[in-house]
C-alpha cells in the first residue's frame, strides 16, 4: 500500500508543476500577454501609468512570495496570515477598483 | 491521441478488474478491490489531467487570453487571482505531501481568497457597465459591425457597400 501516497504524490506534482509552468512559459514567450497590466485609460482616451495597480501588484507580489516561503520552511500546517496583511490587500484593492471605475467614467469627467 | 487515451482508460480498467475478480481468500480479494480501485483511479485521474496539460501545451485548449480584459490588454485581477490560487494550491500540496492528511483551511486563506475573487468579479462589473470602455491593441470593445452589399445591376455589377456598427 506505500507505493500508491508515492504514486499520487508524484502525479500531483507533475500535474501542478507542467499547469504552473505551461503559464509561465507562455508569459516568458508572450503568447499570454501582460500588455497594459499596469495602465489604465486616461480621460484623454489614450491609457497611462496607473498607480493603484502598480501598488496592487507589489502587494500582491509581496504577500504571496512571505506566504509561500512560510509554507516552505514549515509545511506541516498553513502559515498564519495576520489582520494587517487582510486590511493592506483589501484597502489596496479598494484603491484599485476607485481608481479603475474613475479611469471609466463612472465618477463623472468631461 | 484521443483513441490512445481511450485505450488506455480500458486497459486500467481491465487490470484493475482482472486483479480484483483473481481467485483467492475473502480477505485477500478485498485487499487486492482496494487496491485495484485506488490505483485505477489514481491512474485515470492522472490521465485525464495530462490530457487537459497536453491540450493546453499543443494549443488545442486556448488560454491566451486568460490574463486579458474584455477591452483589451492584461487584467490586474485575473493576474492576481491566478498568483492567490497558485500559492494557495502550492502551500496545500507540499502540506499534504509532508503530513499525509488534509489540513484544515483557516478563515484567512479563505478571505485572501474572497477578497481576491471579490475584487474579479466587481472589476468585471465595472467594465461592462462602463459608458467609455474602448479598446485597445487587438481587443474587442463588444461593438458588432455588419457590413451589407448590395448589387444595384446584373450586367454592370455595381456594387454599394455599407457598414453598420452597433454597440
Amino acid at each position: 500500500m506505500t507505493f500508491l501516497p508515492k504514486l499520487i504524490f508524484w502525479e500531483v506534482s507533475v500535474l501542478v508543476a507542467g499547469f504552473a509552468g505551461i503559464i509561465f512559459w507562455k508569459i516568458l514567450t508572450g503568447t499570454m500577454s501582460l500588455d497594459y497590466l499596469l495602465q489604465a485609460d486616461d480621460p484623454s482616451g489614450g491609457t497611462s501609468f496607473s498607480p493603484g495597480r502598480a501598488q496592487l501588484l507589489m502587494f500582491t507580489i509581496i504577500v504571496a512570495m512571505q506566504y509561500l516561503l512560510q509554507a516552505i520552511n514549515n509545511p506541516t500546517k498553513f502559515p498564519d496570515v495576520p489582520q494587517l496583511w487582510i486590511a493592506a490587500l483589501g484597502g489596496s484593492q479598494a484603491v484599485y477598483l476607485a481608481g479603475k471605475a474613475q479611469s471609466l467614467g463612472f465618477f463623472g469627467r468631461k | 491521441m484521443k483513441k490512445h487515451i481511450v485505450w488506455t482508460i480500458l486497459l486500467v480498467v481491465a487490470v484493475a478488474l482482472l486483479l480484483a475478480l483473481y481467485p483467492g481468500q475473502e480477505a485477500e480479494r478485498q485487499q487486492r478491490l482496494q487496491l485495484a480501485i485506488g490505483y485505477g483511479l489514481a491512474i485515470l485521474i492522472f490521465l485525464y489531467g495530462f490530457a487537459i496539460l497536453l491540450g493546453i501545451a499543443s494549443g488545442e485548449i486556448k488560454i491566451d487570453t486568460l490574463l486579458s480584459e474584455s477591452g483589451g490588454g492584461a487584467s490586474m485581477s485575473r493576474f492576481q487571482l491566478l498568483i492567490f490560487t497558485l500559492v494557495i494550491a502550492l502551500s496545500l500540496f507540499f502540506i499534504v505531501a509532508k503530513s499525509g492528511t488534509f489540513p484544515v483551511i483557516p478563515t484567512e486563506i479563505l478571505t485572501l481568497l474572497g477578497i481576491s475573487a471579490t475584487t474579479y468579479g466587481v472589476s468585471k462589473g465595472i467594465q461592462a457597465a462602463s459608458p467609455d470602455l474602448k479598446p485597445k491593441d487587438g481587443g474587442d470593445d463588444g461593438t458588432t459591425t455588419v457590413t451589407t452589399t448590395t448589387q444595384t445591376t446584373p450586367t454592370t455589377a455595381t456594387t454599394a457597400t455599407t457598414q453598420q456598427t452597433t454597440p
